[in-house]
């Protein structure tokens, strides 16, 4: 529950941001692939593995990717 | 129509992560792209894995996207149980028959032969402009762990599509069968008994795993954004590692007996994560910083940042650091002196001990309209600030934290049509 207020403050406190209203004829630089959150989709997925299988800690990224008995 | 690979990609990404990329346009053309990786894995001296994957995006049509990916992954080498050195030197043959030794100072290993394969697949969904909706399924097998799962999650973009919310779901549910390859004996072994005694608890055991992910992307500038994120996740069932052990050990550090691992029953995570990414003049920045808790008391830090710059038009070099840092379970032991009680919960498995990891590697691309073909090579080291000199014994000679240091490549093609 304090985490869910958190997060709403959160979203409160970058309303109140002024962040630069880009207008949409502005966004060519955001719309390249190596700009988006997720580039290198395929790659992360590796990386993912890799940790999860050597780390004590997962997730963050890529919601729900399969399980593994990974020794 | 002239295909647009830029849009595609994009798009697959969108489809991946469930955030709507709140940049992109919608377009009607029908076209695929088909990602083609595959992934060089290898532990100096221990475990080597190679795996191919192949990922195909359908534009079905204006509102909606499928993504499947097939995964194929071979795993070969050897593995420390979580026993404490013997102080002999001992000779191990594996199961494909190699004979190998393992010196006095050395963890007992066990060698092992896994292939998995894992197939996934997702749709996406747009309703209108500014909202979206995605539903995947997973489902993957090896010999001795099964796991099916699916997903779901919902975007919004807001403030003239200059911020996006997002919100997934997710619950996976898995098999774990040990199989004869344990010891001789198949089943689960009984948590916190003698191995040499074999007892069995069950067949096969269960786990089942919930998410519950928010995310919230927002652009700064024209040529920047941020994504946060808050995931919280339970799992609860079968949590044990069925092949690693504890030692027992005496007051001169020899031990007389390797137990049976015991985890908890039950996992809460929280994890906090947070995205930058900036365009530089013609390069991008990304930082990337997550931080994970659990109740099994491990927390950790992750800080990774890629800069990928543009040599020309079409080439580009991208190096890459990434620095982790965790604390210990609070059940984990790198042994159990024989005189303290038996408790509820153990471990000696290295990855739910103290330790930090760093990554450095470098990635090489060269993309066209219709194809990118990329590599990158990369070298994990971790290290661990354990004290165990106060180990009874002679074990206060050795290292128990046994670091992975290893080298990740791999080679990616890409095209569109």
């Amino acid at each position: 529950m304090n985490k869910f207020i958190i997060l709403m403050l959160l979203g409160s406190l970058l309303s109140a941001c002024s962040f630069e209203k880009v207008a949409p004829w502005e966004r060519n630089i955001l719309a390249k692939p190596e700009m988006q959150t997720g580039s290198s989709s395929l790659e992360n997925r590796f990386d993912d593995h890799i940790y999860f299988s050597k780390e004590a800690s997962s997730g963050g990224g890529e919601l729900g990717g399969g399980g593994c008995g990974c020794n | 129509m002239k295909p647009n690979f830029k849009k595609n990609i994009s798009l697959a990404t969108t489809l991946l992560l469930g955030v709507s990329s709140s940049v992109q346009a919608v377009d009607s053309s029908n076209e695929t792209t088909i990602n083609s990786s595959i992934l060089y894995y290898s532990e100096q001296g221990r475990v080597t894995a190679i795996e191919p994957q192949i990922n195909i995006i359908n534009n079905i049509n204006e509102d909606n996207v499928l993504s499947t990916t097939i995964n194929y992954d071979s795993v070969t080498g050897s593995s420390p149980t979580g026993e404490v050195p013997t102080g002999v030197v001992q000779t191990v043959t594996s199961s494909s028959g190699q004979v190998s030794t393992i010196q006095g100072s050395d963890k007992p290993t066990k060698s092992f032969n896994d292939i998995r394969n894992a197939i996934s697949v997702a749709l996406s969904h747009s309703f209108n402009r500014i909202f979206k909706m995605n539903a995947g399924l997973n489902y993957s097998t090896e010999q001795d762990y099964n796991s099916s799962g699916i997903n779901l999650g919902l975007s919004l973009d807001t403030n003239n599509r200059l911020r996006t919310w997002s919100f997934g779901l997710s619950n996976s549910s898995d098999t774990i069968s040990g199989t004869a390859k344990l010891d001789g004996v198949s089943g689960i072994p009984e948590p916190l008994t003698n191995s040499a005694n074999k007892l069995r608890r069950s067949p096969i055991e269960k786990k089942r795993n919930n998410e519950l992910k928010f995310g919230l992307t927002q652009i700064i500038s024209s040529t920047s954004l941020m994504e946060l994120s808050y995931t919280k996740s339970t799992s609860s069932g079968y949590h044990n590692d069925p092949y690693k052990l504890v030692s027992l050990v005496d007051s001169n550090g020899v031990s007389s007996a390797a137990l049976y691992e015991s985890r908890p029953d039950q996992r809460d995570r929280s994890i906090w994560s947070g995205q930058l990414i900036n365009y530089i003049d013609g390069n991008v920045l990304k930082l990337n910083y997550r931080y994970f808790t659990d109740d099994w008391g491990i927390k950790s830090h992750t800080i990774d940042t890629k800069y990928r710059i543009k040599l020309n038009d079409r080439l580009y070099i991208e190096p890459h650091v990434r620095y982790y840092q965790q604390s210990a379970a609070d059940f984990h032991q790198f042994y159990l002196p024989i005189a303290n009680a038996l408790p509820q919960y153990i471990s000696a498995d290295s990855r739910l001990s103290a330790f930090n990891s760093n990554t450095f590697g470098v990635k090489v691309g060269y993309r066209t309209s219709h194809y990118e073909v990329s590599g990158r090579i990369e070298s994990m080291q971790q290290q661990s600030d354990e004290n165990t000199s106060n180990a009874p014994g002679k074990l206060s000679n050795y290292d128990l934290f046994l670091p992975i240091n290893a080298i990740i490549a791999q080679v990616n093609f890409t095209m569109s049509f």
